[in-house]
């Protein structure tokens, strides 16, 4: 069972995978106070993919929101957010959102940039309303 | 006036439909594409009419909370079951992880799982007096 401290030593640690610091995942486990085996292990049962996958998706996150708002190169975006390869950014970011960086950079330039969902319910009972009349 | 649809903050919704429907054993029911979303939601196999939206926590007012609560242990939602001890089995040999074993509460035994998508889950049984 997963005490509150343990718990707690996950969460410290998936902050630390967030960080632009790009601690190794051998730092973040000593961190925790496991070793690397059972930090992986943890990790994957409390948050549902590998500590590897995490930082993947929060870099491809982070990506995503600076392409949509920054000027920056798509080149430089990649290596701010921690890739080291363009290709594999690229690669794993096609993957994810089905598009390019480029690809989806030029749409939203064309959609204006990024959208953040407020209530889903509301826009759900929108399209029930409309799907009625 | 009837409460039917409600919803839970996912920090993945592929990830959070896998959880909900493989592992928790409920059935998807909307899967609508919205942009960079969906309008996802699951509904009990087992009945009743309540419709639970799985939503994006992608706006950061949501997320800090979510996160607050998860590292507080505080359970987001809960959901009631007909023989808990059966089922905290049948979840863990699946992998879910727990933070509160099956525990009597009064008139209900209780515990509390980890859904992976930033979020504590308290399953319940009413218990006989």
């Amino acid at each position: 069972m997963l005490t509150q401290d343990h718990l707690l030593r996950l969460c410290k640690a998936r902050d630390q995978l967030r960080s632009v610091d790009q601690p190794s995942l051998d730092e973040v486990a000593k961190s925790a106070a496991m070793s690397r085996y059972h930090f992986i292990r943890q990790f994957k049962a409390v948050f549902g993919e590998t500590p590897v996958q995490f930082r993947t998706r929060v870099r491809l996150e982070r990506a995503k929101q600076l392409l949509a708002h920054s000027s920056d190169s798509i080149t430089a975006i990649c290596m701010a957010v921690g890739f080291s390869s363009l290709g594999s950014f690229s690669a794993l970011f096609s993957r994810r959102f089905g598009r390019s960086p480029s690809a989806f950079r030029r749409e939203m330039g064309r959609a204006g940039g990024l959208p953040t969902p407020g209530c889903l319910q509301i826009l759900r009972a929108a399209w029930e309303h409309d799907s009625q009349i | 006036m009837k409460i039917n649809l409600t919803s839970i903050m996912v920090d993945d919704q592929q990830k959070a439909l896998d959880f909900y429907t493989n592992i928790l054993g409920f059935v998807k029911k909307q899967d609508i594409p919205m942009g960079e979303f969906r309008w996802l939601s699951v509904v009990s196999p087992e009945g009743g009419d309540t419709e639970l939206s799985l939503e994006p926590n992608v706006n950061p007012a949501g997320k800090t909370f979510q996160e607050a609560m998860f590292e507080q242990g505080i359970p987001m939602t809960a959901f009631e079951v007909d023989d808990l001890d059966a089922e905290y089995r049948r979840l863990a040999d699946l992998g879910v992880a727990f933070t509160t074993e099956p525990t009597e509460a009064g008139p209900v035994k209780l515990a509390v799982l980890v859904d992976t998508c930033g979020n504590l889950i308290q399953i319940y049984q009413h218990v006989s007096a």
